[in-house]
C-alpha cells in the first residue's frame, strides 16, 4: 500500500479532496482495507447499525462481504459536500442486471480523516409510478 | 406636462410589475430554498403550500410511488399527512452546493412507534424546487452500536 499521507498533507485537504480520493478506492476498486486504512480515522463513529464504531469494525464487516460477493458494484451518481460533510448517492448492486439498492453515505470529516459514518439504504422496488426510480 | 409624465411613468410601470417580477433574480441560495421548504412541509405540515410555493410545477420525480410533477406530487402526500395528524419530523442536517441540498432526517409516522431513517434530494434552479430522490429506511430494531442512524 502507498504510504499514508502526513498530518500537514491531510491538514491540506478539503473535506471532498479526502472523499474525493476515498471514493475511487472504495466504491470504485471496492478495496475496503486501504480506502478505511488511509482516510477513515481509527476511532470513526459508525451510526449503521450492523456495525460497531471504530475502523478496524468497519472492515472487519465490509471486506469479507467484498471478497464474498465478487460481482457487488457500487456506482456513484452525486456528491454533496458542505463544511466538513460530504454525501455520496449511490447505487448498489449485488450482481449483473440486479435492481439494486438506492444508499445514501454521509461522512463528516475532520482534519483530513473521516470521522463518522451514517447511511440510509432503500431495496429499488420492482414496479414505479414514474420512469426513472429512485435515480 | 409635468403631470402627464408622472402619468405615464405610472402606466409603464404598472405594466412593468408583472415581467419585472417574472425576471426577479432569485435571491436565495439552493440550501435556503430547501430550508424554507423543509420548514413548511415538515415541520408546519402543510403540503400544498410548501409546494405550490417552492417546486416547479412539471418537478422531475424520482420516488416510485409518485409519478412526475408538482399535483401529482401534493395528491400523493396529501392523505399521507392526513392520516398521520402526529407525523413528527426531526431533521438532523441540511447539506448543500449550489446546485443539490440533502435533508436528513427521522420521522416517526404514529408515536411510540421507532419510525424511519431518510434522505431527501432535492435539485433546485432559480428559487425552484426541479427534481427530488430519496432514499428511506426503517429504523432497525437491533444495532451493532448504540448510535443507530443518527
Amino acid at each position: 500500500m502507498a504510504a499514508l499521507p502526513t498530518d500537514a498533507e491531510r491538514a491540506r485537504l478539503s473535506p471532498r479532496e479526502v472523499v474525493d480520493r476515498f471514493i475511487p478506492l472504495f466504491y470504485e476498486q471496492r478495496n475496503a482495507r486501504a480506502a478505511f486504512e488511509t482516510w477513515v480515522h481509527p476511532d470513526y463513529i459508525q451510526h449503521n447499525p450492523m456495525a460497531k464504531d471504530g475502523r478496524q469494525a468497519a472492515i472487519d464487516a465490509i471486506q469479507p462481504i467484498f471478497e464474498r460477493q465478487s460481482e457487488m458494484r457500487y456506482e456513484v451518481r452525486l456528491v454533496i459536500d458542505q463544511g466538513p460533510y460530504v454525501m455520496v448517492h449511490n447505487w448498489l448492486q449485488r450482481w449483473p442486471g440486479d435492481r439494486g439498492a438506492a444508499v445514501v453515505d454521509i461522512l463528516r470529516v475532520e482534519n483530513g480523516w473521516i470521522v463518522e459514518h451514517w447511511d440510509v439504504l432503500q431495496w429499488i422496488p420492482e414496479e414505479s409510478e414514474n420512469d426513472h426510480p429512485m435515480f | 406636462m409635468a403631470i402627464r409624465s408622472a402619468v405615464a411613468i405610472l402606466a409603464l410601470s404598472v405594466a412593468a410589475i408583472p415581467a419585472q417580477a417574472a425576471e426577479t433574480p432569485c435571491k436565495y441560495t439552493a440550501k435556503q430554498v430547501v430550508e424554507k421548504f423543509s420548514q413548511l412541509f415538515f415541520i408546519e405540515k402543510k403540503p400544498v403550500e410548501a409546494y405550490e410555493q417552492w417546486v416547479a410545477p412539471d418537478y422531475v420525480q424520482h420516488n416510485p410511488i409518485a409519478t412526475d410533477g408538482r399535483d401529482a406530487a401534493i395528491k400523493a402526500l396529501g392523505p399521507i399527512f392526513a392520516a398521520n395528524p402526529d407525523l413528527k419530523v426531526d431533521i438532523k442536517r441540511i447539506i448543500g452546493d449550489e446546485e443539490h441540498v440533502a435533508v436528513h432526517y427521522h420521522s416517526v409516522m404514529k408515536p411510540g412507534t421507532p419510525g424511519f431513517a431518510a434522505v431527501d434530494l432535492f435539485r433546485v434552479r432559480d428559487c425552484r424546487i426541479v427534481e427530488h430522490w430519496d432514499v428511506i429506511q426503517p429504523m432497525p430494531d437491533k444495532s451493532a452500536n448504540p448510535h443507530p442512524m443518527f
